[in-house]
């Protein structure tokens, strides 16, 4: 990713010379006589102050926009502004994915925007970049992020079909979330969800075809209540590597990734101190952890100024075919701010697994110790 | 009829037509919040000082308001998609003379200032007109702006937008 450095300079280069016009413009009407460029630029175009600019680029079409960052070193960086991402990203698939057997395994037809990759893991995430609600939806570009021989990361941006023959290999945790964060490119992602773990086995034919349809997600509930469906039962376990990646977020779903019963504690302290850096003040995390978990033991892991509260009623809730307990907790920490656990221990029918569904609601409010108790 | 003079940088005075200024939310604003346009004031007596906005300029900018009288006044944000605007003829031959030149630029410049929605819009479609379907190299030669970028930077950027051919 040599050329993100690159990147960076240029932006880096872009404040010093706001910086510079500035002063310049203050000194020369103050010293001179107005003179045809007040500015000291000596190109009309690039006089505009940015607001004008903006404008004009928000009248562009998606590939004007890409040459108008080749311009010149002020318009670059005025072509990444946000508002104008969805321009930018219209009518795009943008795939992460490995291409491991002959068909590479993509995300088609989906009405949202995403960003979606798999691991050698079996982990498949969507990274939504905005959202489009229209039934005309095609896909005209795609983006891959593929491994090399090297074992180097490389983007792949291109049109039309895809390239069949790649046969790459892909990277793994920590490295590879780290990798995607820079690849990102400051794309604003504000969804993020994990979902369809293959867990390094062949992608049936029915599975292809159901990624075709975009009919390509599978929750938690539906797969109990369904029941029937090969594919539900792969659960993934990931390591806690991911855990710093899964907080940041207003709302989470991997209701098929199953955590270590240890982790949540962490996890639900780290989303609590997260909203210090969110307007939203509000976050919600859905997951599965790999055993149950006790007041007491959750009061042991808790720092100093946090506390737990324990729900004492258990509600028995029948599905289908099987019945759910539901419980929870409420972890406070001292200035008042809450996350609400709520488990739900779901039985699943393929196998004897007993896993327990943990719905984390963080909120920014003071707890009413009397109502969450009741 | 009520008519308010406005100054231009170069203290040159223009009396324009109340119902024409409704255009111009800056304007309007301090019409409305000075009461400018009640019958008993003088309004003659208080021109509106426009620093920003140079004679030659205002001149078109008023020209233009003109041509557009009575045409209904965006409010808020503009939803409109804006890849569809279509520039009419008349307001094509107004900007086209100038269209390369510092005037245009100044033209857009005032409508940001004095927030003519219609006139921003309309002026920034055609500015962007004349970016279509041209690379880089070309909108810089077009309009002069000089080429900041090293051969290293403008490689890294061309493969950054590779993926857009």
């Amino acid at each position: 990713m040599s050329f993100n450095i690159g990147l960076l300079l240029l932006y880096l280069r872009f404040f010093r010379n706001r910086n510079r016009l500035t002063s310049i413009k203050n000194n020369e009407i103050k010293d001179k006589p107005e003179n045809e460029d007040r500015f000291n630029v000596n190109d009309f175009f690039s006089r505009l102050p940015d607001l004008c600019i903006d404008e004009i680029f928000k009248r562009l079409l998606r590939k004007d926009i890409f040459n108008m960052s080749m311009v010149s070193s002020r318009f670059f960086p005025l072509t990444n502004e946000k508002s104008l991402d969805e321009i930018k990203w219209e009518k795009g698939s943008l795939a992460f994915y490995k291409v491991r057997f002959k068909f590479p395994f993509i995300a088609i037809g989906l009405i949202t925007m995403k960003i979606a990759f798999l691991t050698a893991n079996g982990y498949h995430f969507r990274l939504a970049v905005d959202r489009l609600n229209r039934p005309d939806y095609d896909i005209k570009f795609d983006y891959g992020i593929l491994m090399n021989e090297n074992g180097e990361l490389i983007e792949k941006k291109r049109n039309g079909p895809f390239n069949r023959d790649d046969e790459v290999d892909f990277p793994y945790d920590a490295e590879f979330f780290s990798n995607l964060s820079m690849m990102l490119n400051g794309h604003a992602v504000n969804e993020i969800e994990i979902f369809y773990p293959i867990l390094n086995e062949p992608i049936s034919e029915q599975g292809r075809q159901r990624e075709r349809k975009g009919d390509n997600l599978i929750y938690f509930n539906s797969c109990l209540v369904n029941g029937d469906d090969d594919d539900i039962t792969h659960f993934f376990r990931p390591s806690q590597s991911i855990l710093p990646y899964l907080i940041g977020y207003d709302e989470l779903g991997v209701t098929n990734m199953i955590l270590d019963r240890n982790w949540l504690v962490p996890l639900c302290m780290m989303a609590i101190d997260s909203l210090d850096q969110t307007t939203n003040k509000k976050c919600r995390l859905d997951f599965v952890i790999d055993g149950e978990i006790t007041g007491d033991e959750i009061s042991l892991q808790l720092r100093p100024n946090y506390e737990v509260f324990e729900k004492d009623e258990r509600k028995i809730i029948r599905y289908f075919q099987c019945s759910v307990v539901n419980y929870g907790y409420v972890i406070k920490r001292a200035d008042g701010r809450i996350a609400k656990i709520e488990i739900i221990n779901y039985e699943l029918i393929q196998s004897d697994n007993l896993v327990h569904g943990i719905s984390v609601k963080v909120e920014d409010r003071d707890v009413d110790r009397s109502e969450d108790e009741n | 009829m009520v008519l308010i003079t406005l100054v231009s940088s170069d203290e040159q005075n223009f009396p324009v037509e109340r119902e024409l200024l409704k255009q111009s939310g800056t304007i309007e604003t301090l019409i409305v919040n000075m009461n400018l346009d009640d019958e008993d004031t003088d309004a003659a007596a208080m021109p509106i000082p426009l620093p920003n906005v140079k004679g030659d300029v205002l001149e078109k900018v008023i020209q233009w308001m003109e041509h557009h009288k009575g045409d209904p006044v965006k409010e808020g944000d503009n939803e409109d998609n804006n890849a569809e605007i279509v520039v009419p003829q008349w307001d094509d031959d107004f900007f086209k003379p100038a269209m390369y030149g510092s005037k245009h630029l100044e033209l857009t410049v005032a409508a940001s200032y004095l927030d003519i929605k219609n006139l921003l819009t309309l002026s920034c479609k055609a500015i962007s007109n004349t970016f279509k379907g041209k690379t880089g190299p070309q909108i810089r030669e077009e309009w002069g702006v000089p080429n900041e970028f090293t051969p290293e930077e403008e490689e890294a950027i061309r493969k950054e937008n590779e993926w857009s051919e």
